[in-house]
């Protein structure tokens, strides 16, 4: 987490940087540690639910652009949430469940 | 690509923020990867999948830029997390696709090198479609 954070810092120009706002840093953990723990089986569930919180991350990055811009990162960030569970059930609900 | 949309490093950001900045995000990471477990635990590892997904680090980032940088770079910044966030959609894909075949350590690391193809690949093509780094929205 640390490190692709620290990539986004160094990098420029802001657009490339911001690619590794949404690295898989988190989940690769998250997968590494479960995988390793509970096997490769539950990773396949656990990534494909993840299908629907990526999906949901791709809206919050737009809705995020937007509300960061006119009401600021920290409260454009928040609001934005929404936009991230809305898409992210509507994926899980219509095609994963 | 060449010019100032040409990807580049600059050591010396770092020197722009303290260990904190890198605690908070450490922290949100943490949480999120303990969150999902957690929710996994309870209600399955398909609803906890959801929430690797969960925009946990990115609000921490676009404050931090915001304060150093200001508004409008953490926007654009924003518009760069879109293409990395597309790239997740693939990175999760390829996971669902290879793990059982190819083990957790293999799967993942193909996993991150298929994101950050994807990734890059987005931004120069967005760079050659837009010829410049777009403005905010």
């Amino acid at each position: 987490v640390v490190a692709f954070a620290m990539l986004g810092d160094v990098l420029k120009p802001k657009m490339f940087a911001g690619l590794f706002g949404a690295a898989p840093s988190v989940a690769t953990a998250s997968l590494l540690v479960g995988g390793l723990a509970m096997g490769a089986a539950k990773d396949e569930k656990y990534a494909t639910g993840m299908i629907a919180g990526a999906v949901g991350l791709v809206v919050y990055s737009a809705a995020a652009a937007l509300a960061v811009k006119h009401l600021g990162s920290m409260l454009g960030s928040i609001i934005a949430w929404v936009a991230w569970i809305v898409p992210a059930a509507a994926v899980y609900l219509v095609f994963l469940r | 690509v060449n010019g100032p949309l040409a990807p580049k490093i600059e050591p010396g950001a770092i020197a722009k923020h303290g260990p904190m900045d890198y605690v908070s995000r450490f922290l949100f990471g943490a949480g999120i990867s303990l969150g999902a477990g957690l929710i996994g635990m309870k209600f399955g590892p398909l609803v906890g999948g959801v929430f690797l997904g969960f925009p946990a680090i990115l609000p921490a980032s676009l404050t931090l830029i915001e304060k150093n940088e200001g508004r409008q770079e953490a926007a654009i910044d924003s518009e760069g997390a879109i293409l990395g966030a597309i790239a997740l959609v693939v990175y999760a894909v390829v996971v669902v696709v290879t793990v059982s075949a190819l083990g957790v350590v293999a799967s993942l690391l193909v996993a991150l090198v298929a994101w950050l193809g994807v990734a890059v690949v987005l931004y120069f093509a967005a760079v050659l479609v837009l010829r410049r780094e777009p403005s905010p929205p």
